[in-house]
C-alpha cells in the first residue's frame, strides 16, 4: 500500500516465513520464561536477550530485502462463516511492505537494547523472571501489530499490546499506585478500542472484509464502488457511503487516540510511568504508543478528507497540550511521558495533514531518541537508588528537585542525554530536526492549500517547538548543572553523592548506540534536509485511493514542500533557541536560583496549576464520567434489589396468603361436602399444602396430568 | 454403537444414578467415582461424536429437515388413538444438527468439572451425587430430543435435582434462592407448555397421516410427494380430523405446511387474541419462557441468588449449561417454529440483549459479592446470545452460539475460581480481601486469564464469539445500527468491573479480614489445577481456532438465518 509492488503467496516460504519466524521468537521467550523455574531466572533473561538479538537480525536481513524493494504478502484463511446465506472468509496474513520492514527493524531493536539495559536495570527483583516473560509477550503482540494484513488481526494484537502494557505497568502490584495506573491505562484505552471496533464494523458491513489490500482495491474499482458499495452506503441508513467512510476512519482513530496517547485520552500515560523505566522506553515511548501512528500509516488510503482534518487537529492539539504540561512537572520521567504525548501529536498531526512520509520518519527517529532519554532517567534513577541502598535511606529518586550537578558524576549518561535532548527539541545535526520540519513544513504547505481551520495546525505545532525546548531546558538545567541539592539540603543524605556512580555496560552499551542513533547524519547526509534521506525518499506518501478523487486533497509535491521548507526550518530553529534561552534565564543554576525557585515553587496554585495537573483533565473525566458511572450502577443495584426483587417476593407472598386461603376453603369444603367433592377438593388442598410444604416431588406427576387433561380438554 | 450414541450419552447417568442409589451407604466414598467415569465415559463419547459428526462445507444441516440430522434415533414412544380427536403420537426422537452439537459437547465437559469439583463434598453424599447424575441427564436430553414433549420432559426434569442440589447443598440463603428458582423457572415452563399444546393440536405429522390415510403401509414409504400430496390435502381440508396425527416432533413444527388450517397456531386461518395474532404470541410465550433461563433482564433476578446460594459446582453448572438451555431453546422452538415471530420481535430481542448487556454490567460493577459479580456477569454475556439472535444474520446467529459456548467454559471457570476462595474462608466478599497475589499468585495467574477472557481479550473464545456478534448486529438490516454500537459500552464495563476486582482483591498489600484466614489461604491445588487448566487450555483454543466450532455449526446456522428470514418474510405476508 506504500506504492510497492506486492509479491502475493499462499504458502510460507521466503521472506514470510522469517517474519512468522520473528514473530514466534519473542512467544517462545514468553513462554519460556513463563515455565521456567524461578533459580534460572537470570539465564531466562539473557536467553531472552539473545532471542530478541536474533529477532533483530532476522528482522535486519527482511529489512534489506525489503526496503525499496517488493512487498511480500502471505495470506490464508483463518475461519470462515459459510453456507447458504453467506460465504465470508477472515483471513490471517502477512505484509511485509515498507513500513512493516521498518517497524520490525525499530521494535526489536529497541526491544533488544531494553532487553540488555533490563538485566541490570531490574536485577534482584523478586518478579525478574515474571519481567522478561511479560517483556516478551509484550514484543509479540508488538510485532504482531506491524506484520499482520487485517485491521481484525491488527485490533486482536492491538488489544494484546494493551494487555502487556497492563501487566508492565503494574508489574509492582503490590503498590498501590501501580494498580491504579495499570488500571487506567487498560482502561482508557479500552475507550478508544471501543471506536476501534465500530469502525471494524462500518468496514465489514461496507465490504465484507477486513483485508486492507482487498478493501483499496475495492475503493479504487469505480465499478465496486458504483454498484454494491454505493447500494450497501445508503441502504437504509440515510447517510451516504461518503460519512460512512469518515465514520469508519474516525472510528478507527479512536483506537489510536487511546493507544497513542492523543487528546482526550491522553491522560493514562503520564500515570503509566509507575512502570520499570525501560518498560516506558520500550512501551510507553519508542513502539506501542507509536502503534496508532502505524495504523493511521496502515489506512493512510481509505481516511477520508474530513477525517484526515479532525485527525490533524486533534494531533497538533495533543502536541500543544502535552508540551504544557511538561512544563512544571517534577518527575524526571513524567516530564518525558508528557513529552512522549507532545511529540506523539506531531506524528498524528503529521498523518493527518498527509505527510506520511514525514511523520514514519518522525516516529523511527522519535524511538532512539525517545527510548534513550528514557533509558538515560533510568540510568540516573538506577544510580540513585543504588546510592539509597548504599547509604540505607529513603528518598524519591525520579524527583528533580532531588537531584542537580549529575553531569560530573554521570558524565556518559549525561552526554547521551544531552544529544538525545537536542534531536527532541530538534537542533540542526539532530535526527530530530529532520523529522520534526518535515511535518511542521507539511503542515504549513497543508494550511496554506486548504485555509480554514487547518491554519491553527502549523500554528500549534511551532508553538510547541518552543515549549519542548523550553521543558527540555528546564529538565536539562535540573537534573545536570548547579549542585546536587539532595546532598545539600538535607540532613540524613548528605554524603550520598560519593555512592553516585556511571552504571555497568548493560546499562551504558543501549545509551550509546541510542544517542548515536539519535545525530541527523544516520538518516541523511544533508544536516538541514530530510527528505532526500534514506528513510523519507523510500517512505514515499502512497496515492490516495481513487475514491477520494474529487474531494479536495492538499497536494504535497517536492517542490511545494522545498519551497516551505527553509522559511519553516528557519522559524523553527529559532524558537527552539528562544525556548532554551528562555529556559536558561529560569533555572540558571546559582543560588539566587535555589532560593527563588524552590522556594516558591508551588505549582498546585495559579496559572501553572493547569499545566501541573495536565489541564486538570483527570478531574474532569472523574467528575462527568467515573462518578455517574459508579452511581448509575448503584442505583441500577438499588432498582434490583428493591424495586424488581421487592415486586417479585411480593407477589409470592401473595400466593402464598392466597394459596392459604384456598386452602382453608378447602379444608372447610371437605368438611362439608361429600364423597367425590371431597375427595377432588382434597385433592387440591394436598396440592397446594404440597407446595408450601416443600414436597415439589409430586408436581412432576401434577405437571404431567394437567398436561394429558389440557390436551383433552383443548381437542374438545 | 454410533447409532446409539445420543441415547447412550443419556443412559449413562441414569444407570450411574441407579448404582449409586444402589450402592450402600458405607460405601459412599465410591459414589463420586461412579459419578467420575460416567462423565469420563460422556466425554469419550462427545469425542466420538465430535469425530464422527459430518461438518464442513455440504454437510447436513438439520434445523428445518429431518432426514439432514445426524445421529437420529427414531422410536414411537406413546401411541394413543383418541378416536374423534385423531392420534396422539410421542416419538423418542433423538438428533443432533451443528446448533445442537455444541451444546451436547458443551454440557459433558462442563459435567465433568463439576464431577471434580464436586469431590470434598461431604454431605449426604447419595443424594447428592444421585441428582447430579438426574441432572446430567436431563441435561443432555434436554439438548438431543426433537420431539416437543420428550424435550419439555427433560426440560422440567433438570428443575427438580436443581431445586435440591440448591436447596440442600447451597448457602446460607439457600431456602430463598432455591423457591425463587423453582418458582421462576416454573413460571416459564408454564408458558412453553401452554405453546407446546397448542402446537400440538395445530400440526400434523404428514408422514403419519398418510399411513393413517392408508396412502403407503408404512412410514418408510412415504416419500417427498406423499407428504406434499398430503400437505396439499391438509390446507383445502380435506382430511377427516379422525384422520389428523397429531404431533410433538418439532421438525415437524418448522414446517408451516403441516399446521392445520384454523387451529390456534395455524398460518392458514389464522387466530387472533386480543388483537395479536395468535402465532406471534406463541413466540412471545416460548420467548418469555427461555427467556427467564437466559436469563434476560428483566426476568433475571432468581439468577443472582440461585449462583451465589449454590455450592460451586452447581453454580458451575447453572452458569455453564442450564442458561444455555435457554439461549438453544429460543433457536430450537421460538425461532424455527415462529419464525416470523423473529423476524417481527428483532428490534425487541435486540433491545432486550442490550439491555441485558448493560443493566447486568451495571449491576457487576456495585456488585460486593465476587460470586454475585460473575452472576451479574453471565447476564451481561449473555446478552450478547439475544443480541447476535436478534441479527438474524450468519455473523450473528453463529457468533451467538459461540458466545454460548464460550461463555459455558470461562463462566465454569469463574465459579470455580469464586468456588477456590469461598473453600479456604467460607467468605466472598471483594472487600474483605487485599493483595492476594503475594500470597497465591499462581491463582492470581488464573484469576486474571480467567477474567480477562471473559472481558473479551482477542486469544480467548470470548473475543471470536462477541466480534462475530457485534459485525452481525451491524451488518443486520433487521435491527438499529445504534444498538450494536450502544452494546460496545459492554466490553468497557466488563473491563472495568474485572480489573477493579483484580486491584482491590489481588494487588496491593496482602491483608484479610480476619487473621485466621491468613494461613487457611494456600495456592491451589492439585485437583483445581486439574479444573481449571484444561479450560483455559480450552477458551484459547477456540480463541485461536475458532473453525473448531464454527465448522461445525456454520451450515446450519447460515440454513437457519435463510429459513427464519424467508419463512418469517413468507408466513407475514399472510397478514
Amino acid at each position: 500500500m506504500s506504492g510497492q509492488e506486492i509479491i502475493s503467496s499462499q504458502s510460507l516460504e521466503g521472506l514470510p516465513m522469517l517474519a512468522l519466524l520473528v514473530l514466534m521468537l519473542p512467544l517462545i521467550s514468553f513462554l519460556t520464561c513463563s515455565i521456567i523455574h524461578k533459580k534460572y531466572a537470570n539465564q531466562a533473561a539473557r536467553l531472552s536477550t539473545l532471542i530478541l538479538a536474533s529477532a533483530f537480525i532476522i528482522s535486519a536481513y527482511t529489512f534489506s530485502q525489503v526496503w525499496g524493494a517488493n512487498a511480500h504478502h502471505f495470506k490464508v484463511e483463518w475461519f470462515s462463516i459459510f453456507g447458504e446465506q453467506a460465504n465470508r472468509s477472515f483471513s490471517f496474513g502477512l505484509l511485509i511492505d515498507n513500513v512493516t520492514a521498518l517497524m520490525l527493524l525499530i521494535v526489536t531493536f529497541i526491544a533488544t537494547l531494553v532487553h540488555l539495559y533490563s538485566i541490570e536495570y531490574m536485577k534482584g527483583d523478586d518478579g525478574f523472571k515474571r519481567y522478561f516473560s511479560f517483556l516478551g509477550l509484550f514484543t509479540f503482540s508488538m510485532l504482531g501489530i506491524v506484520l499482520v494484513d487485517n485491521l481484525l488481526l491488527i485490533f486482536v494484537f492491538w488489544e494484546l499490546v494493551g494487555l502487556s502494557s497492563y501487566l508492565l505497568i503494574g508489574f509492582w502490584y503490590q503498590k498501590d499506585s501501580a494498580v491504579a495506573a495499570s488500571k487506567k491505562a487498560f482502561l482508557v484505552n479500552r475507550v478508544g478500542d471501543l471506536g476501534f471496533l465500530v469502525g471494524l464494523m462500518i468496514l465489514w458491513w461496507q465490504f465484507g472484509t477486513f483485508d486492507l489490500i482487498e478493501i483499496v482495491s475495492n475503493l479504487n474499482d469505480p465499478e465496486y464502488l458504483n454498484s454494491k458499495f454505493g447500494a450497501l452506503g445508503v441502504e437504509g441508513s440515510g447517510i451516504d457511503k461518503m460519512t460512512w467512510l469518515t465514520l469508519a476512519g474516525l472510528g478507527l482513530f479512536c483506537g489510536v487516540i487511546g493507544k497513542s496517547a492523543q487528546f482526550p485520552l491522553q491522560i493514562w500515560l503520564p500515570d503509566a510511568m509507575e512502570g520499570p523505566t525501560p518498560v516506558s522506553a520500550l512501551i510507553h515511548a519508542a513502539t506501542m504508543v507509536a502503534a496508532g501512528v502505524f495504523l493511521l500509516a496502515r489506512v493512510f488510503v481509505i481516511l477520508s478528507p474530513g477525517a484526515m482534518t479532525v485527525i490533524a487537529l486533534v494531533g497538533s492539539i495533543t502536541a500543544f497540550m502535552g508540551a504544557i504540561a511538561a512544563l512544571t512537572q517534577h518527575d524526571i520521567k513524567k516530564v518525558l511521558a508528557y513529552s512522549t504525548i507532545s511529540q506523539l501529536g506531531y506524528m498524528v498531526m503529521g498523518m493527518g495533514v498527509g505527510a506520511y512520509d514525514a511523520a514514519l520518519f518522525h516516529l523511527l527517529t522519535h524511538a532512539a531518541f525517545k527510548a534513550c532519554l528514557f533509558l538515560g532517567a533510568g540510568a540516573i534513577i538506577h544510580a540513585l537508588h543504588r546510592a539509597e541502598h548504599a547509604q540505607n535511606i529513603h528518598f524519591d529518586a525520579q524527583d528533580m528537585r532531588n537531584m542537580g550537578g549529575l553531569l560530573k558524576k554521570l558524565p556518559l549518561t549525561s552526554i547521551t542525554y544531552f544529544i538525545a535532548t537536542a534531536s527532541l527539541i530538534g537542533l540542526p545535526f539532530f535526527s530530530g530536526f529532520l523529522s520534526k520540519d518535515a511535518i511542521l513544513t507539511s503542515a504549513y504547505a497543508n494550511a496554506n492549500s486548504l485555509g480554514g481551520v487547518s491554519v491553527i495546525i502549523p500554528i500549534l505545532g511551532l508553538i510547541t517547538v518552543f515549549l519542548t525546548a523550553l521543558y527540555m531546558g528546564r529538565q536539562i538545567f535540573l537534573v545536570f548543572f548547579g549542585e546536587f541539592r539532595l546532598e545539600r539540603h538535607k540532613e540524613e543524605t548528605s554524603g550520598i553523592g560519593k555512592h553516585i556512580k556511571e552504571n555497568s555496560w548493560q546499562v551504558q552499551l543501549p545509551l550509546i548506540i541510542l544517542a548515536m542513533l539519535s545525530i541527523s547524519f544516520v538518516y541523511a547526509w544533508s544536516p538541514l534536509d530530510g527528505a532526500e534521506g534514506w528513510a523519507m525518499s523510500t517512505l514515499k506518501n502512497p496515492e490516495r485511493a481513487t475514491f477520494w478523487a474529487g474531494f479536495v486533497s492538499p497536494v504535497l509535491t517536492k517542490e511545494i514542500l522545498h519551497e516551505y521548507h527553509f522559511l519553516i526550518s528557519g522559524v523553527s530553529v529559532a524558537l527552539g533557541l528562544i525556548g532554551l534561552i528562555a529556559a536558561y534565564t529560569v533555572y540558571k543554576p546559582g543560588k539566587t536560583f535555589e532560593q527563588t525557585y524552590f522556594q516558591a515553587q508551588d505549582y498546585r496554585k495559579g496559572l501553572l496549576s493547569i499545566s501541573f495537573n495536565n489541564w486538570f483533565l483527570d478531574g474532569i473525566y472523574h467528575f462527568a464520567f467515573v462518578t455517574p458511572i459508579l452511581k448509575i450502577s448503584a442505583i441500577l443495584n438499588f432498582v434490583e434489589r428493591k424495586v424488581i426483587d421487592k415486586a417479585i417476593d411480593l407477589f409470592a407472598v401473595g400466593n402464598v396468603v392466597l394459596a392459604n386461603i384456598t386452602g382453608w376453603i378447602d379444608r372447610a369444603i371437605v368438611d362439608g361436602l361429600v364423597n367425590f367433592a371431597a375427595y377432588s377438593a382434597g385433592m387440591v388442598g394436598r396440592f397446594t399444602k404440597s407446595i408450601q410444604g416443600g414436597k415439589i416431588q409430586t408436581y412432576f406427576i401434577w405437571a404431567i396430568l394437567g398436561m394429558l387433561s389440557l390436551i383433552i380438554w383443548l381437542t374438545l | 454403537m454410533n447409532q446409539y450414541l445420543l441415547s447412550l450419552l443419556i443412559f449413562i447417568p441414569l444407570l450411574a444414578a441407579a448404582i449409586v442409589v444402589l450402592l450402600p451407604k458405607r460405601l459412599e466414598t465410591l459414589y463420586k467415582y461412579v459419578a467420575l467415569v460416567a462423565s469420563l465415559l460422556q466425554v469419550v463419547l462427545g469425542i466420538t461424536l465430535y469425530g464422527g459428526f459430518q461438518a464442513g462445507k455440504g454437510s447436513p444441516v438439520g434445523i428445518n429437515d429431518e432426514s439432514a440430522f445426524q445421529f437420529v434415533e427414531k422410536l414411537d414412544w406413546i401411541t394413543l388413538d383418541l378416536g374423534r380427536l385423531g392420534k396422539l403420537s410421542v416419538d423418542y426422537f433423538l438428533g443432533v444438527d451443528g446448533v445442537s452439537i455444541t451444546m451436547v459437547l458443551l454440557s459433558v465437559i462442563v459435567l465433568l468439572v463439576g464431577v471434580i469439583s464436586s469431590w470434598n463434598m461431604t454431605e449426604k453424599l447419595k443424594g447428592y451425587f444421585g441428582l447430579y447424575l438426574l441432572l446430567n441427564a436431563s441435561i443432555i436430553g434436554c439438548f438431543v430430543a426433537l420431539d416437543f414433549l420428550l424435550f419439555y420432559l427433560f426440560f422440567e426434569f433438570m428443575l427438580l435435582p436443581m431445586y435440591f442440589l440448591i436447596g440442600i447443598w447451597g448457602g446460607p440463603r439457600k431456602d430463598y434462592a432455591s423457591i425463587k428458582f423453582f418458582l421462576y423457572t416454573l413460571l416459564g415452563s408454564i408458558f412453553i407448555l401452554i405453546v407446546m399444546i397448542g402446537l400440538y393440536n395445530s400440526t400434523i405429522d404428514p408422514a403419519a397421516t398418510a399411513v393413517e390415510l392408508s396412502f403407503v403401509s408404512d412410514v418408510s414409504q412415504v416419500t417427498p410427494e406423499i407428504v406434499s400430496n398430503i400437505q396439499g390435502m391438509l390446507k383445502q381440508g380435506r382430511i377427516a380430523e379422525q384422520n389428523l396425527v397429531h404431533t410433538f416432533n418439532m421438525v415437524h413444527m418448522t414446517d408451516m405446511n403441516n399446521f392445520i388450517p384454523d387451529t390456534f397456531f395455524a398460518v392458514i386461518g389464522k387466530s387472533v387474541v386480543g388483537g395479536l395474532d395468535a402465532r406471534l404470541i406463541g413466540f412471545l410465550l416460548l420467548f418469555v419462557g427461555f427467556a427467564i433461563k437466559v436469563p434476560v433482564v428483566p426476568v433475571h433476578t432468581w439468577l443472582p441468588d440461585a449462583h451465589v446460594e449454590a455450592p460451586t459446582p452447581i453454580s458451575v453448572i447453572l452458569a455453564g449449561i442450564l442458561l444455555k438451555i435457554g439461549g438453544y431453546g429460543l433457536i430450537r422452538t421460538a425461532y424455527l417454529i415462529f419464525p416470523e415471530g423473529g423476524v417481527h420481535y428483532a428490534w425487541l430481542v435486540g433491545l432486550l440483549g442490550l439491555i441485558s448487556i448493560i443493566y447486568g454490567a451495571m449491576n457487576a460493577l456495585s456488585s460486593k459479592d465476587l460470586k454475585k459479580l460473575i452472576a451479574y456477569s453471565s447476564v451481561s454475556h449473555m446478552g450478547f446470545v439475544l443480541l447476535g439472535l436478534a441479527s438474524l444474520t450468519s455473523e450473528g446467529v453463529g457468533g451467538a452460539i459461540y458466545q454460548m459456548f464460550s461463555h459455558g467454559v470461562i463462566s465454569s471457570m469463574l465459579f470455580l475460581i469464586a468456588g477456590v476462595l469461598y473453600d479456604r474462608t467460607h467468605d466472598r466478599m471483594i472487600e474483605n480481601y487485599s493483595g492476594l497475589a503475594s500470597k497465591m499468585p499462581r491463582f492470581t495467574a488464573v484469576v486474571v486469564i480467567a477474567f480477562f477472557a471473559s472481558l473479551g481479550l482477542p486469544g480467548f473464545s470470548g473475543f471470536i464469539a462477541e466480534v462475530l456478534v457485534f459485525l452481525g448486529a451491524f451488518s443486520s438490516g433487521m435491527i438499529p445500527k445504534w444498538m450494536a454500537i450502544t452494546a460496545t459500552l459492554g466490553l468497557l464495563l466488563s473491563a472495568a468491573y474485572y480489573l477493579w476486582t483484580i486491584q482491590r482483591m489481588f494487588f496491593g498489600k496482602f491483608s484479610v479480614r480476619f487473621e485466621n484466614w491468613s494461613a487457611s489461604l494456600t495456592d491451589l491445588g492439585s485437583r483445581e489445577y486439574i479444573m481449571l487448566v484444561p479450560l483455559i487450555v480450552l477458551t484459547l483454543l477456540l480463541g485461536i481456532f475458532p473453525h473448531f466450532i464454527l465448522d461445525m455449526i456454520n451450515a446450519s446456522v447460515s440454513h437457519l438465518v435463510t429459513f427464519v428470514t424467508n419463512t418469517g418474510a413468507t408466513i407475514n405476508q399472510f397478514n
